[in-house]
């Protein structure tokens, strides 16, 4: 199969123009090292990554490795390209400007040397997914380039620093005319600022107060401000936990904990690998993608998924995925080029 | 299938804790808590369960009294890893008791104020001499019990009763490199500059986590480890720092 050239150059790329802790390099996330302290990581909304990586021609399929990406949290930054970069941007609805002109998401965006490329403030979502063509290049680490900031692991450098105005962002140049690549609207990640999501009981839920399990899904819990890539911290009235003794034990993405405070913790992909606090089970994968779209100030509520059907569910999100993909790919071909380009 | 239990000859307990993710609670295997034996059965999991579940693993993570198991949901089930998990029973939570599976790690310790500043604090504490307080803690062997808060930082239990120390009532913002800490129960090195809350004794010069090394760290999970005191030439010859 042929591929489009690339010309990869370590030296150019995207120079970053405005950038803070939460504009990250993202990609699958990395497994295997929990057992040495290291958390997974990986984008927040995978789907997204995942779909910007396809526009762009890069190849993923719905699990496995996943090319590096931008992740966007809430908006503001820019960029300027130092070489044509063909790019695209998913996720979140973020305002997205082209020297000063505005420009879609979720279709491919042919940038020459000298371009200005700028994203506001989401207008709805937490999190939108930049990738470009060929990928971003980082050293890996246990398989990932992942960055995960309190670890200092990952990025851009490998030690997980803080993506600021000056960083160069290594990719390849795009030799070729924009493709045109594009997903409809029906396809976009849609926000809503309530949303109920399914949770799988387990864990620790024998132990609780079944008074805690009944309220977990009667009331409406507020995203707080103090969310962030470990955990979503949930406001609200506190629900009534005891004190429990509890060996700390491996914790998995989307697991509900319940420190005692009592205002529950869902972990996201940046998660402690380890923890005491009980738990009343977990969210899906496909449900911690939601909520970590979801903005300070919304609302959202649980509801109790039976563990079969949470995986039919999981399984029927990824096949949905794998036809957005396919979808895109065929795109690609019809677009004049045999080959998904590969990193 | 929640709350399944193994059989009565073996009582682990399997829980779910998402749709790919499944933990084995080991409690009831050492109703004393943990120790040294459950430990062997750690390190036997560890081994074993890499090679039952084969590709369909993604992530293993050993903690005191379980392991939580998490899978692909394309490649396998809860149901299918519990199969598996009752078939290969004996040889994952019987371990041969006899053969000493356990790597036994030692671990140079220079023990001062320079290099822990909290040593006549807490040797004030238990009203014993800094090399009492020495003796008691490089004599012990420690078993690795858990290993997060932060990569490479190990959770090494148990200390010898007569110097569990409760936590700093105010956590340092910085912590060398390093620095070999006790608090409660537990002694732990830590593997980098960090705030942290644990007293400390000394520093061990050898740099025990690299992200860039295979394996990361020189023990796992189920390992023994143990403390030999050095002296301040030997510290320097070894890199470490004052």
């Amino acid at each position: 199969m042929s591929t489009p050239s690339l010309e990869t150059s370590k030296q150019t790329g995207l120079l970053v123009l405005q950038g803070h802790s939460g504009l990250q390099l993202q990609d699958a996330g990395r497994f295997g090292a929990a057992a040495a302290g290291l958390t997974q990581g990986g984008a927040v909304d995978l789907t997204s990554a995942r779909l910007a990586n396809a526009l762009v021609g890069n190849h993923n399929t719905v699990t496995g490795a996943c090319p590096a990406v931008l992740e966007i949290t809430l908006g503001a930054v820019a960029f300027r390209a130092e070489q044509p970069v063909l790019l695209a941007l998913t996720g979140a609805a973020m305002p997205l400007l082209l020297n000063s002109q505005p420009v879609s998401r979720y279709r491919t965006l042919l940038l020459q040397p000298r371009d200005l490329l700028e994203i506001g403030y989401s207008r709805a979502g937490a999190r939108a997914y930049l990738a470009v063509a060929g990928g971003f290049a980082a050293p890996a680490i246990c398989g990932s380039v992942a960055t995960v900031l309190r670890e200092k692991v990952g990025g851009p450098d490998g030690q997980g620093q803080v993506i600021n105005a000056g960083t160069l962002l290594s990719c390849a140049a795009w030799l070729h005319a924009d493709p045109q690549i594009s997903l409809s609207y029906h396809q976009h990640y849609r926000h809503h600022s309530i949303r109920a999501l399914p949770m799988i009981a387990g864990a620790q839920i024998e132990d609780l107060d079944p008074q805690v399990t009944q309220l977990l899904t009667q009331r409406l819990f507020r995203i707080t401000a103090r969310s962030d890539r470990m955990g979503m911290q949930l406001g609200g009235e506190p629900l009534p936990v005891k004190a429990q003794q509890l060996y700390s034990e491996g914790i998995c993405l989307g697991a509900m904990q319940l420190p005692p405070n009592g205002l529950p913790i869902v972990m996201l992909n940046d998660h402690q690998t380890i923890g005491g606090y009980p738990k009343t089970g977990a969210l899906t994968r496909g449900g911690c993608e939601l909520l970590g779209q979801m903005m300070s100030g919304n609302f959202v509520r649980f509801y109790w998924l039976e563990l079969q059907a949470a995986v039919q569910l999981e399984r029927q999100r990824l096949d949905v995925l794998q036809q957005q993909l396919d979808l895109v790919a065929q795109q690609w071909l019809q677009a004049g080029f045999r080959g998904e380009t590969d990193v | 299938m929640h709350l399944q239990l193994l059989s009565a000859e073996i009582p682990v307990r399997l829980r779910i804790h998402s749709e790919q993710a499944l933990l084995l609670d080991l409690t009831a295997l050492a109703p004393q808590g943990p120790g040294p034996e459950l430990m062997q059965v750690m390190h036997s999991l560890r081994t074993h369960l890499p090679l039952l579940l084969g590709d369909a693993l993604l992530e293993l993570v050993p903690s005191y009294t379980s392991v939580l198991i998490i899978f692909d949901v394309l490649k396998t089930d809860h149901g299918e890893i519990w199969q598996k998990i009752i078939s290969a029973q004996t040889q994952l939570f019987r371990p041969a008791s006899h053969t000493n599976a356990n790597k036994i790690i030692e671990l140079p310790c220079y023990y001062s104020i320079e290099s822990g500043p909290d040593l006549a604090t807490v040797a004030a504490l238990h009203q014993m001499t800094i090399s009492e307080l020495i003796k008691l803690h490089s004599q012990q062997s420690y078993q690795v019990y858990a290993i997060g808060f932060a990569p490479g930082f190990a959770y090494l239990g148990f200390t010898d009763p007569r110097i569990n120390t409760p936590r700093l009532a105010n956590p340092r913002a910085t912590v060398a490199a390093g620095s070999v800490a006790i608090a409660d129960r537990q002694t732990a090195v830590y593997p980098a500059a960090s705030p942290g809350g644990w007293h400390l004794l000394g520093n061990c010069p050898t740099p025990l986590f690299d992200l860039h090394a295979d394996p990361m760290l020189p023990f796992a999970v189920g390992d023994t480890v143990r403390f030999v005191p050095i002296e301040l030439p030997e510290y320097l010859k070894l890199g470490g720092q004052l």
